[in-house]
């Protein structure tokens, strides 16, 4: 127990172990401070430079120097490390020893002597950070190895998959490897720019005669006669020994080898001696390119992995750089396309359908002319009117002076000649009856067409109204019960005043406004329509259903109203003509179906022996 | 035959000549016709509506102040702002607006006149051919009517039994009986005719504007030959 308690160097009164001071005297126990083998500290106290990182840089340099020291001794091996590793740890450099104080020799002694003066703790934490980053660097390396080897085999295959012109030598024009003109296609500029890495150092030539070496013996070994792989000495031994390759091989064999030795001798060797003395000679004229492609630290990396085994396999990573190249500008070229307008579509065109409607058109026009210029004008014939027609012809012949009729204009300027030559001879005929007509539109173009139907018809100009609002305009017109609406033009009465409301139409829609929205609040022989052919079907339901006064749709029947009317003096159609253009037609639609006939026959003929 | 007559023919000419060109396919020279009537035609159309509507019905009673013509002349001139918003992208929501209005007065009347103006006219024409009352003003059976309106009920039911079991066959993909086959059969008939009719009389119409055209061609072309 007594041996456990420490003296005060002051009282030499006994005191616990842990005690700071001393319980008798009070004053400090200094021995608590004092370092072992050490039996005064005031010269570190004196030292005026000391401090704390001091101490802890020391202690770290110890660590340090351990650490070479038993790496040094893992290289030599054990048993040397176990000879000489006493002294070598105890002894620091002579040099250092003069510099060193002598109290920091002391503090590095005792740090040898006590494993680690970071502490025991410290160590096992630091030595498990150092194997977890260890782990860490060694996956990422293992990742991205793989990932070169994955691109580099893509790249290999791709290139074997695509055409490639006849391999000639791998050597060309002025002895410039293949590789290297495939540097120079890609990156002109850095060619310009670093002239110098073209030509080959001398320091750089002395490894390839290595691989000239390395080269030679292995085909020493493999029994076949020495090549020589510069071109100078290349074409020195053709010339001293033509004869003796005629003889022995066939001619293309040499070029065969001559082109294996040639790439053997551009290629690093494989063997580990020749990885370690050859230089790599691609690194300085890739960087220019790799740089450039922000590919520096991968191609690095690609480097320090693993170097091309061939210049084929060079091959495949310059055209993988070229197309990452392409890849990057068609990414570029997107975003700079980003908010633009899409071009318009170009729509496919069949080729040759041009062609058929061209003949086609101009073969119906130079009938038409022919019949215009050629054929006199037949007198038209006695025909009888279709019922829609008579019913219109006896609904005008009601009329008397002084009645009125509301004449209204909805056809555009395409259907005018039409609808002038039905019109025509109906307002001709009205006219000389003494009836009032009043001309209203609902269409812009009306107010102009109505004036050259005037002259047509050979009448007084009448003024037009223009009835605005479609639909709407005709419904506010109907129900228009003292005629003093201001949607209706002026002059126009109420619709029920009218003694029959002719409608020159060429479109379904109009006549529909006008039967819809005006016809029931009309009698039922109060509307009457003269129309292009186009309508003719569509009106006939109309007039069964007894909507309509009479309807004449169409220049023949047109003709025929105006026989009846006693007005064939207003010029008309020419029916030769017409005649002429509908037998056209005809035959045109006997031929596309003969020719739909045929085609289907034709299609059918070889499913037929299948079946 | 003057010198604006003369200059308003060669333009003409040139303008028919540049339309047949369509005959080679779409080109410049066709386009250029078109976009030149369709120009002019909206032109003269806005002039149209500026002098015919605008002035007279919407300016001339906001110079009335205080009338009831002013009063209500207001409420127009409010869509037209309304709808004139539209032309900034911002202020597009302005003429839902009028346009609504427009819309619906539109459906409206075309909702109430179509029922009156053609659907039941039409529907009662048929069912009245069959009517006792028709036959005993007529003082017999008159075969040539009751026979016309059977084709007419039949082109009706054939057409709207193509219409429905092809809709029908097209959504289940179902085999259909005979008779129903054979009565669509009959539609498509019905409906093939129409179309014929129809497209006989565009055609009638188109070759008559076409002729119509060639003539006064020639007879320019004598007038300048004959001075």
């Amino acid at each position: 127990m007594s041996a456990e308690l420490i003296l005060c160097p002051h009282c030499g009164k006994e005191n616990l172990p842990q005690a700071t001071r001393c319980v008798y005297c009070g004053e400090d126990l200094e021995e608590l401070f004092r370092i072992e083998g050490v039996e005064d500290n005031t010269a570190l106290q004196d030292e005026p430079g000391i401090s704390t990182a001091d101490l802890v840089e020391a202690l770290r340099q110890a660590d340090s120097q351990k650490d070479e020291k038993t790496g040094a001794a893992d290289r030599n091996g054990q048993n040397e490390a176990a000879d000489s590793g006493g002294e070598t740890e105890s002894e620091p450099p002579a040099g250092e020893d003069e510099q060193t104080p002598e109290w920091l020799a002391r503090i590095r002694k005792r740090a040898q002597q006590e494993e680690d003066a970071a502490g025991e703790l410290t160590r096992k934490g630091s030595s498990l950070d150092t194997a977890r980053s260890e782990d860490h660097q060694g996956r990422v390396d293992e990742e991205f190895a793989s990932w070169i080897a994955r691109i580099r085999e893509n790249a290999r295959r791709e290139n074997l998959l695509t055409p490639k012109p006849a391999a000639d030598s791998a050597e060309s024009e002025g002895g410039v490897p293949e590789w290297l003109r495939k540097v120079r296609e890609l990156q002109p500029e850095a060619e310009e720019e670093e002239p110098l890495a073209e030509e080959p150092a001398p320091e750089e030539a002395e490894p390839k005669e290595g691989q000239n070496d390395a080269a030679e013996q292995v085909r020493a070994e493999e029994g076949e006669p020495n090549k020589e792989t510069s071109p100078d000495e290349d074409t020195g031994e053709s010339e001293s020994a033509p004869e003796e390759a005629l003889e022995t091989e066939p001619e293309p064999e040499p070029v065969r080898e001559h082109e294996e030795a040639a790439e053997e001798a551009q290629t690093p060797a494989e063997t580990p001696e020749a990885e370690e003395s050859a230089p790599a000679p691609k690194t300085p004229e890739l960087e220019p390119v790799l740089e450039e492609l922000g590919l520096a630290a991968a191609s690095a990396a690609v480097e320090l992995e693993e170097k091309p085994a061939s210049s084929a396999e060079l091959g495949a990573d310059l055209l993988l750089l070229r197309r990452q190249k392409e890849n990057a500008q068609i990414l570029m070229n997107l975003i700079g396309e980003e908010g633009r307008g899409l071009p318009p579509a170009k729509t496919q065109r069949v080729s040759g359908r041009g062609w058929y409607r061209f003949i086609l058109g101009i073969f119906l026009l130079l009938v038409l002319a022919a019949v215009l210029v050629f054929v006199p004008e037949a007198k038209p014939g006695q025909v009888e009117n279709p019922a829609p027609a008579a019913a219109l012809k006896e609904a005008l012949g009601r009329l008397a002076s002084g009645d009125k009729v509301l004449v209204v204009l909805e056809y555009q300027a395409a259907d005018s000649a039409e609808l002038e030559q039905i019109t025509a001879p109906v307002l001709k005929a009205l006219q000389t009856r003494g009836v009032e007509m009043q001309f209203l539109t609902t269409h812009p173009n009306g107010l102009w067409l109505a004036d050259a139907l005037m002259r047509k018809a050979d009448i007084p100009a009448h003024e037009t109204g223009f009835l605005a609002g479609g639909k709407l305009g005709v419904l506010a017109a109907a129900l228009n019960p003292d005629g003093e609406s201001a949607l209706v033009p002026a002059g126009v009465e109420k619709l029920e005043n009218y003694a029959l409301i002719l409608l020159l139409e060429d479109s379904q829609m109009d006549i529909q406004n006008w039967i819809e929205q005006a016809g029931p609040w009309l009698s039922a022989d109060k509307i009457g329509v003269l129309a292009s052919s186009q309508n003719a079907a569509l009106l006939l339901p109309y007039y069964d259903a007894g909507q309509l006064a009479g309807f004449a749709a169409g220049t023949t029947e047109g003709r025929v109203l105006a026989q009846a009317l006693d007005r064939t003096d207003l010029p008309s159609a020419p029916s030769r003509a017409f005649q002429a253009g509908l037998l056209v037609m005809i035959a045109v639609i006997l031929l596309g179906v003969l020719s739909k006939v045929e085609a289907d026959s034709g299609a059918r003929r070889p499913k037929e022996p299948e079946a | 035959m003057n010198a604006m007559d003369i200059v308003l023919g060669i333009i003409g000419i040139a303008l028919s000549v540049m339309i047949f060109s369509y005959l080679l396919g779409d080109n410049f020279f066709f386009r250029v016709a078109l976009y030149i009537l369709v120009g002019v035609s909206s032109g003269y159309a806005a002039a149209v509506l500026l002098t015919k509507v605008i002035l007279p019905r919407l300016i001339e009673p906001l110079k009335q102040s205080g009338t009831d013509a002013f009063w209500l002349a207001l409420v127009p001139l409010v869509l037209c702002l309304l709808l004139s918003l539209m032309l900034i992208p911002r202020l597009v929501k302005a003429g839902t607006l009028p346009l609504a209005f427009l819309a619906g007065a539109g459906a409206a009347v075309a909702i109430a006149g179509i029922p009156r103006g053609t659907l039941a006219p039409q529907l009662l024409s048929i069912v009245n051919r069959f009517s006792p009352e028709l036959l005993r003003e007529n003082a017999g059976a008159d075969w040539g009517g009751i026979l016309e309106a059977l084709f007419i009920l039949l082109g009706v039911v054939s057409v709207l039994f193509y219409f429905h079991h092809r809709l029908s066959r097209k959504s289940a993909g179902a085999q259909r009986p005979p008779l129903v086959e054979g009565i669509s059969s009959v539609g498509q008939l019905f409906l093939g005719i129409t179309l014929g009719m129809l497209f006989v009389g565009f055609y009638s119409a188109a070759l008559t504007a076409l002729i119509a055209r060639m003539v006064w061609l020639k007879e320019f072309i004598l007038a300048l030959l004959t001075g």
